[in-house]
């Protein structure tokens, strides 16, 4: 079949103009907006919403009903830039490579370049996705039918490959950050023993952690924190240079076209092969634009622009990669993919080789679906781009209590259990103290997807071909690929230090830093966690083992070479440490620890009065005291805050979603309380 | 804080509920409905969950709306637990739950993290009766139980402990087939795609309503599929009679009964439970209002046009058949233990 079969053509026009009929676009619209909406919201992604407006769809001729639907799951990450740039607290588990230089930006002042910047690119990497994808259809089928097991492997292993490149002037530190995510991955029940690992006998751990508390206590819980210490709000001086920054922003979109014409294909890609979800992908282009793009090993993290566009084009461009296995297979590319699927069901749609012949004009009416509502989606944003702005003129008394309540409520999506929390405040710990000490967090987040997904696609390749697997031309391409990504910016590290020679030579007397602290930890965690091993079914030992004392040596390695090296040779010249770096202001240290005894003490509040009184109560009472207590602010805004943010915060999670909230104390002390039906108390 | 406190009290004392409330009055003050789902949005048993809940509204009384709460974990335990353990018994709460961890105690006994007496919940009943099906690409060199027993066979699954798995464990007990299972695939959907790449020569489909059932049926009529055993009394329709029922190939009587003990498992299809202890009344409602629900013309329309199949079981009935599988005689029971059993390795 050739790409430019006039029935193609015939079917893709016929698609757009089924699309571009009034009633569908409003349903699109519509969609777009709703998307919009719950990507702000921490924690809360498009699945929650798809699910929720299904049944709604039911009615609709297909075209009208995937349109709504995908036009609410397309711009989801869109709405996720805001936070990200602004507070540099991405709102789910994608966005948060947009942290980097996006949240660098805005803090100098240049928020409203970034947004504008990261909604251009947005836009234009949604349109080559989806150009991608309407070009592609006809390969669908013979393309993903070679794509078994061991490519898919393969896939896993060249994703995890990109840890050198994310870990920047700190390589031993990023490759045990990315093992020790890989353990974290294999917590839970393994499917091929039945083994419980790792799970302390908990059934909520049974399915292993959970990815969108593990990534909001890792990065927006130390930012928050972080925040409450420096007490100002996100942006230094007044406003922005709003009007300029917009064009500059599109300017820099369209300056860097190819970059974000490779992110967009790379992140449709990934995104068609399922498990690979947006919580990798945009490290994955972030990590691809720092290798290729001029200088961008220097000023990357620093607030580079390229280091916005390339995560946003590419996360932007998953969903049409996504739709690739849901449409021809009836494999979900992602959880949100997974409720499309009902969907199509609902609408006498079978997935497979229907879907590019008799139904192809269904199909292309989804590729124009997703283009468009990128297109509506992102220009909303760009066009209120100057008002979303000076969302980072607000005090901090405001954003702190209520991002923390979004973000605690968010992580309780995870499975909707206590056990949410503590491994949000865990994570958070775990976080903050990686942030505080350098150690690169995107690793760990690397880990921890492709952990689980490299441990179970070995076990399919090594039980159904031996060792064979390793012999498929793709296989070895990506192989070989990995093996370059992983190597080059090693070796390239310990050539800027003068080779290992002069590596050696530069050790000196033993000294002791409070930012060997983490290493310490982690080595006593992960030390902890491979002598459990041996109580595993014997096939769920092989990977935890080998990760796990492949983390001990490198760990040691770390701690001794910092130990030992002379303070003089210390960091690789001109490399950047590739994650955030705590910044206090140069405040006092008393200060500092001071503020932060504060934040944590606010934030156990927080659990308490959840406990004790339920979510929303607590909630208002959170916001208001905050408010109050850390900042004084007049009492008539602090009502005005709390209840909007009250309210809100009800009618999205409790009215919309229906999230059931843990049992309270209140309720078992007082039989009562639970009749009155009291938002949140059960 | 004081204000609001007293009136705290007042109100609960207005609203405690009266001695003598009829069940009807109680569905009329209930305000809200909540339907538990034992796994996350967007699969198999949300569906059915959603769709019950927008319908038996209108079969109770006073029409209280239905939430919808999805409390995935460990297969279906967690929910399970916590309808037997805090779910309120006031017949204001039910759910959708796994069927494999009704029977999971009777089979699992120790290594389970249960903490119910599955016998103890009300059964409202299920949408369907499940049956299984065993399929193989039609290029593969195994295209029957026969085959197998002389060539090795590759079958997907996503764990050990999925009925996937366990079915051909089942088989391969039975009749000395040599099926080995591969385990680690995500979902249903990844393990039939990979029966469709070749990376594996089958696949057993535990519930034969799940969202491949059509593909299934359409790789059929193509020629890529063959069904190769049904796991079910009798031929289903859609299966037809010509792929033989599991007990068409037995080879002696006694196995019967561990068959039975297992459809009898899927014949809860996917059950809907109210928690242990809730009011004769009210639950003599639930379960009427089930019943209306089931044979509902909206919903059978809105079933039909969503692909579902229905076949439905009702409460009592299901209540009979729970009953039945834990009544199983030991000696039999010890057989299917050792078959279900996940093998140590």
């Amino acid at each position: 079949m050739d790409a430019a079969d006039p029935s193609m053509l015939e079917a893709a026009a016929s698609a757009l103009v089924t699309i571009l009929d009034p009633q569908r676009l409003v349903f699109l619209v519509c969609g777009v907006a709703l998307g919009l909406l719950v990507g702000i919201l921490p924690g809360i992604g498009g699945t929650a919403g798809t699910a929720l407006l299904l049944p709604f769809t039911f009615g609709m001729d297909p075209a009208t009903a995937f349109a709504f639907l995908l036009g609410l799951g397309a711009v989801n990450s869109i709405g996720d830039t805001i936070p990200a740039v602004l507070f540099g607290v991405a709102g789910g588990a994608s966005g948060q490579a947009t942290v980097l230089d996006g949240h660098q930006m805005a803090r100098r002042g240049e928020g409203g370049r970034a947004l504008s910047a990261a909604y251009s690119a947005s836009l234009m990497g949604g349109l080559f996705g989806a150009l991608l994808l309407g070009v592609s259809i006809p390969l669908f089928r013979p393309i993903l039918t070679y794509v078994q097991s061991p490519q898919l492997l393969a896939l896993s292993l060249f994703g995890i490959s990109m840890v050198a490149l994310l870990s920047g002037s700190t390589p031993l530190r990023g490759l045990a950050a990315a093992g020790f995510g890989i353990l974290l991955a294999l917590v839970g029940s393994d499917p091929s023993t039945g083994t419980s690992r790792w799970t302390f006998g908990t059934l909520y751990l049974y399915d292993g952690l959970p990815l969108v508390p593990v990534a909001l206590g890792l990065f927006a819980l130390p930012e928050l924190a972080d925040l409450a210490v420096r007490r100002t709000a996100f942006a230094r001086g007044g406003g922005d240079d709003v009007g300029s920054g917009m064009r500059a922003g599109l300017g820099d979109a369209l300056r860097n076209w190819f970059l974000i014409l490779r992110c967009s294909w790379l992140g449709a890609l990934l995104g068609a092969i399922p498990g690979i979800g947006s919580s990798v992908v945009d490290w994955i282009a972030y990590g691809h634009a720092m290798s290729t793009e001029k200088g961008a090993r220097r000023t990357f993290g620093t607030g580079d622009v390229r280091g916005v566009i390339a995560p946003e084009a590419a996360v932007c461009a998953k969903d049409g990669g996504a739709l690739v296995p849901t449409i021809v297979f009836g494999v979900p590319g992602s959880s949100s993919m997974a409720i499309l699927l009902v969907a199509f069901i609902a609408h006498g749609l079978v997935p497979g080789p229907d879907m590019i012949t008799r139904n192809l004009e269904i199909t292309y009416s989804m590729v124009w679906s997703l283009a468009i509502a990128n297109v509506f989606g992102a220009g909303i944003c760009f066009l209120l781009s100057r008002q979303l702005a000076k969302i980072a003129l607000i005090p901090f008394s405001i954003i702190i209590p209520v991002m923390l309540s979004l973000i605690v409520i968010g992580a309780f999506e995870g499975n909707r259990s206590w056990g949410d929390l503590y491994v949000l405040l865990t994570f958070g710990l775990i976080g903050w103290l990686m942030k505080q000490t350098r150690w690169p967090r995107p690793p760990l987040i690397l880990g921890l997807v492709l952990g689980g997904m490299i441990e179970r696609y070995l076990f399919i390749a090594t039980t159904r071909y031996g060792t064979s697997w390793l012999l498929g031309p793709l296989v070895i391409v990506l192989l070989t690929l990995a093996a370059i990504v992983f190597l080059v910016p090693l070796v390239r590290q310990i050539r800027e230090f003068g080779g290992v020679g002069t590596l050696v030579g530069a050790f000196g007397r033993p000294r002791l830093r409070a930012s060997t602290l983490f290493g310490v930890v982690l080595l006593a965690v992960t030390g902890y966690m491979v002598s459990e091993v041996d109580t595993f079914a014997r096939r769920a030992q092989l990977v935890p083992e080998l990760v796990g004392w492949t983390v001990l040596v490198v760990v040691a390695a770390s701690l001794a070479l910092e130990a030992f090296r002379r303070p003089a040779t210390s960091g690789g010249r001109g490399v950047i440490h590739m994650d955030l770096v705590a910044d206090h202001d140069g405040l006092a240290g008393p200060v500092i620890g001071r503020r932060l005894a504060r934040f944590f003490v606010w934030l156990l509040a927080f659990f308490a009065g959840m406990a004790t009184v339920g979510v929303f109560v607590t909630m208002l009472a959170f916001i208001g005291g905050y408010m109050r207590l850390e900042n004084r602010e007049p009492w008539v805004r602090v009502l005005m805050v709390a209840l909007g943010a009250t309210v809100f915060a009800y009618l999205v999670f409790d009215r919309m979603l229906s999230i059931p909230w843990p049992p309270t104390l209140i309720a078992d002390l007082v039989p009562a309380a639970r009749s009155l039906d009291l938002p949140g108390i059960r | 804080m004081r204000l609001t406190l007293a009136g705290l009290l007042m109100s609960a004392s207005l609203t405690l509920p009266a001695a003598a409330q009829t069940a009807e009055e109680f569905y009329c003050d209930v305000g809200e409905m909540r339907m538990v789902v034992s796994s996350s949005a967007g699969g198999g048993y949300d569906t059915f969950g959603r769709l019950v809940a927008q319908y038996m509204s209108r079969h109770l009384p006073c029409t209280p709306n239905f939430v919808i709460e999805n409390m995935p974990g460990g297969g279906g335990v967690r929910a399970g637990n916590y309808m037997y353990d805090s779910a309120p018994r006031d017949g204001s709460t039910i759910a959708i739950i796994d069927r494999g961890i009704m029977t999971a105690p009777l089979l699992y006994g120790e290594s389970t993290e249960t903490t119910f007496n599955a016998r103890e919940f009300n059964l409202l009943g299920s949408l369907v009766k499940e049956i299984g099906v065993g399929m193989v690409r039609s290029e593969s060199a195994v295209q029957s139980i026969e085959d197998a027993k002389s060539t090795k066979a590759f079958f997907g699954a996503s764990g050990v402990e999925t009925d996937s798995a366990m079915y051909a464990r089942l088989v391969n007990s039975l009749f000395d087939a040599q099926i080995e299972t591969i385990t680690g695939y995500a979902g249903q959907s990844e393990y039939y795609l990979a029966m469709e790449q070749g990376e594996t020569d089958g696949l057993f489909m535990s519930g034969f309503s799940g969202p491949n059932r059509l593909q299934a049926l359409q790789a059929r009529e193509r020629g890529e599929v063959k069904f190769f055993v049904q796991f079910a009394r009798e031929p289903d329709a859609e299966i037809g009679a010509d792929v033989p029922t599991i007990y068409e190939l037995l080879e002696n009587e006694e196995d019967g009964q561990i068959i039975d003990l297992l459809l009898s498992r899927l014949t809860l299809g996917r059950p809907f439970i109210a928690p242990p202890g809730v009011p004769a009344d009210r639950l003599a409602m639930l379960r009427d209002a089930f019943a209306k629900t089931v044979s509902d013309p909206d919903l059978l329309a809105e079933a039909e046009r969503l692909n579902f199949r229905i076949s439905p079981v009702l409460g009592e009935e299901a209540q009979a058949q729970l009953a039945g599988v834990y009544e199983t005689p030991a000696p039999i029971l010890d057989r299917v233990r050792s078959i279900v059993a996940v093998p140590q390795q």
